[in-house]
């Protein structure tokens, strides 16, 4: 009788957590999570860093929170800060030596400056009816309800405003 | 007569700005019917609220190179087409003012709609910048924007200086830009416009790609060309 050869087997692994939250960590790319954090260094808010990079805020807060990148957070930070002051007297004594660039980057750093389109609002006037009101006074001698200046304004003459000559050929 | 109904002078003034503003705006928006004719609204605006630019106006014996938009016979039906149909084929000779008057739609597109995209291609990058930013002479778009008066500049600014814009992309603070692109289907599957333009397609290389490429995502579809042998041909010629 032959004996059957038993195939040796490797061990199993334990089974995998089909669910790997509560981890804490993140399983975003390195490069979006430097990304992150570099943007955090600069004082983006979370909210913006999450439109920038096109991520959940909470994906934000979770790579913000995890403890080793606090720890990188807080290395880069104190070595940001000692070079803060070399970089005030350099920028100082740029200005003073006239540095057209550098004049304008304290300016918009500083929020003297801002970029045209922050302020920049379109809007829409409104209608207060001034114009037909005192149209219709000049015309009978009394000064009219609402109702009827919106009424008058359509016999009012229309002046376009145009580049040259309107044509109506 | 009461007080509160009385107005001051120069409420008078400052509400007759905004009356004159909202009659043009009027009719920028929805055109004019006259002498039995409606000419609408883009073309009303492009011939009374901005100038074209003209290279030849040395040789034509004019004081600058802006003028109007020429009162062209057949700028109303073109005009009308252009508003009403989804996918138009221009087939059209030189000199016909064809590529501005498509151009001045596109602008005029652009101004009045938020959010809008439009997409010019044609042969080469540099040619289809011309169409749109350009930058000595200044492209057609950018010289319908540039040209107009200084209120309609207000109503719709661009979304940053001109000076800081490429020369293939106008953006206006609405949200809406006029982008081109070179020849290759590819380039147009980079983008989700709501009119896309082709200029010359007789004469550019994968342009029923292209077309095929744009037409699923496009709301408009507006293709000019001289005569030339290819696809476009094929496409006018068809019954």
């Amino acid at each position: 009788m032959t004996k059957k050869k038993e195939r040796k087997r490797q061990p199993r692994t334990a089974k995998r957590p089909k669910h790997s939250w509560g981890t804490g960590r993140s399983r975003m790319r390195p490069a979006v999570q430097s990304q992150v954090l570099g943007m955090y260094l600069t004082n983006h808010k979370q909210r913006q860093i999450a439109r920038t990079i096109g991520i959940d805020r909470e994906s934000v807060t979770r790579i913000i929170s995890q403890q080793e990148n606090q720890i990188l957070l807080s290395g880069y930070r104190e070595a940001v800060m000692k070079i803060v002051p070399a970089a005030l007297i350099q920028a100082y004594e740029l200005v003073s030596r006239g540095d057209r660039q550098m004049v304008t980057d304290v300016l918009y750093g500083s929020r003297v400056f801002v970029q045209r389109q922050e302020i920049e609002k379109v809007e829409e006037r409104k209608r207060t009816y001034a114009y037909p009101k005192a149209e219709f006074f000049t015309k009978h001698g009394r000064w009219p309800s609402l109702k009827e200046a919106i009424e008058f304004e359509k016999t009012i003459e229309v002046r376009l405003l145009t580049k040259g000559e309107v044509y109506d050929g | 007569m009461t007080a509160e109904a009385a107005v001051t002078a120069h409420e008078s003034i400052q509400d007759r700005d905004v009356f004159d503003e909202d009659q043009t705006l009027d009719r920028i928006l929805y055109g004019v019917k006259c002498k039995g004719y409606w000419t609408p609204g883009p073309l009303w605006w492009l011939w009374n609220c901005t100038r074209t630019f003209d290279n030849h106006w040395l040789e034509k014996g004019l004081d600058g190179p802006h003028r109007s938009f020429p009162h062209l016979p057949y700028l109303k039906w073109l005009f009308a087409k252009m508003l009403t149909e989804p996918v138009v084929f221009f087939p059209k000779s030189r000199e016909m003012m064809l590529s501005w008057a498509v151009i001045g739609y596109c602008t005029w597109f652009c101004q009045i709609f938020a959010s809008t995209l439009v997409l010019v291609q044609s042969q080469k990058l540099d040619k289809s910048s011309e169409l749109v930013k350009g930058k000595e002479p200044p492209g057609y778009s950018y010289a319908l924007y540039d040209q107009q008066d200084p209120w309609l500049k207000a109503r719709f600014p661009l979304a940053i200086r001109p000076e800081d814009l490429p020369a293939d992309k106008l953006v206006w603070q609405n949200g809406s830009a006029i982008q081109a692109i070179g020849r290759g289907a590819d380039q147009v599957r980079l983008y989700h416009p709501t009119i896309y333009v082709v200029d010359e397609a007789a004469f550019m290389e994968e342009a029923g790609a292209s077309f095929g490429a744009a037409s699923p995502v496009a709301k408009q579809m507006l293709i000019i060309s001289s005569a030339g042998p290819g696809w476009f041909g094929d496409v006018c010629s068809e019954e």
